[in-house]
């Protein structure tokens, strides 16, 4: 997964702060150092914008939800244990957003946002779209619609674990944190998930 | 392990996320069932598929423009501070633990109220009776108000003792009790 786009011009990173812990910038938030927040937004902002473009299915609903997951944990950042993982406490509180907002809302709309040049050269692409696979006829767009139309059919909390350990690359363990659950009911989950997905995508396969 | 439970583990084996004696029930098994092991292909492609999502992305521009856009966002929300009641409704959609605290400690509270209530308004005791049941037992069998209709000398005397006593509470209670007149000593009436 690419580490996402670069940094704004209007930002600047002193060298030494390139190799801070989480747990180092936490502690300065906690002290009265907002700016250190805005290191913790510019690295995790592109994977929390993906997991909630996964969650919810377009693009404007994602930004809006990364924005209020960030909001959520600059406001309660002083309730962060040093001793937890940061990556894990923010997925968490993006993660519920995600659930509720989709809990919320009665009927979603698709966008799909557009896919890196890394995209064709990944064997599983070559093979969908190759000359020998005429049966499939398959084009880019058609590819994306398909997957994001198979993800949305899921339920929230299903679809929430196969983002996390599918595209993520989360393990069982950590996703049980994320989503509050034990690892046998995050495992159970994601082997129902994987049934569901493995019918609708079967032409796929 | 029968099949249904190596079929759970597949997705994590596909990952790689199986560690110790699990991974090694998968793989004993995967040597000698066929379907597991279609299964275990079926996962893997469908693993494939789902990682090209990890392709996708934004508009160039968009993450430039992100912090500044959470900077916004938070000055708007600094202006607009929002009322107790918003910040409990934030966190009781978030937090499941809160949720939880919430609902434990309402419970807990009405029941306090409902005792606090019962035990002030329906178990208050009697005070018509109390001055009989405080104490004055020496009055009742004096006088005898269970038992007998006193005389009028045991009335008198009992009387005298109370106001010496200076109970002048009690005093007129008896009198009342024996549908005596309130009235000085000297002009009592009896009517029985």
């Amino acid at each position: 997964m690419s580490d996402g786009p670069p940094q704004p011009e209007s930002f600047e990173k002193k060298p030494f702060e390139a190799d801070v812990s989480d747990t180092e910038l936490v502690y300065r938030v906690q002290s009265g150092d907002a700016s250190a927040f805005d290191l913790l937004i510019e690295k995790y902002k592109g994977r929390l914008y993906g997991v909630m473009y996964n969650m919810v299915g377009n693009h404007e609903d994602a930004a809006d939800l990364s924005q209020e997951t960030f909001l959520k944990a600059f406001k309660s950042i002083s309730s962060f244990r040093s001793h937890a993982n940061f990556y894990t406490w923010l997925y968490r509180i993006g993660v519920n957003t995600g659930i509720n907002f989709l809990k919320g809302r009665k009927e979603g709309h698709l966008s799909l946002n557009q896919w890196d040049e890394q995209l064709e050269d990944t064997p599983t692409f070559k093979e969908l779209t190759s000359s020998d696979n005429a049966s499939q006829n398959l084009d880019r767009e058609e590819l994306q619609q398909k997957l994001n139309e198979a993800l949305q059919k899921l339920s929230e909390e299903h679809r929430a674990v196969v983002v996390l350990h599918d595209i993520e690359g989360m393990r069982h363990q950590q996703i049980a944190k994320v989503l509050g659950c034990t690892e046998a009911t995050a495992r159970s989950r994601l082997f129902y998930a994987h049934q569901q997905l493995q019918a609708l995508l079967a032409n796929y396969l | 392990m029968n099949c249904q439970k190596i079929r759970q583990l597949l997705p994590a084996f596909a990952a790689q996320g199986l560690e110790g004696s699990n991974e090694h029930k998968v793989k004993a098994h995967l040597d000698h069932c066929a379907d597991c092991k279609g299964s275990l292909a079926k996962t893997q492609k469908l693993r494939a598929l789902l990682a090209l999502k990890q392709h996708e992305q934004p508009d160039e521009f968009f993450f430039r423009t992100y912090l500044s856009e959470f900077h916004r966002r938070l000055y708007s929300q600094i202006l607009q501070k929002p009322s107790f009641l918003g910040k409990l409704n934030e966190i009781f959609l978030w937090n499941r633990p809160a949720r939880f605290l919430w609902r434990v400690s309402s419970a807990v509270l009405m029941l306090v109220l409902t005792m606090s209530f019962y035990m002030t308004y329906v178990t208050a005791p009697n005070h018509s009776t109390e001055f009989l049941s405080s104490g004055d037992d020496t009055v009742r069998q004096n006088i005898g108000i269970a038992t007998r209709a006193p005389s009028v000398v045991e009335v008198e005397s009992r009387f005298n003792q109370l106001v010496l006593a200076d109970k002048p509470s009690h005093s007129i209670y008896v009198l009342d009790r024996l549908n005596y007149e309130p009235s000085t000593r000297a002009s009592a009436i009896l009517q029985f």
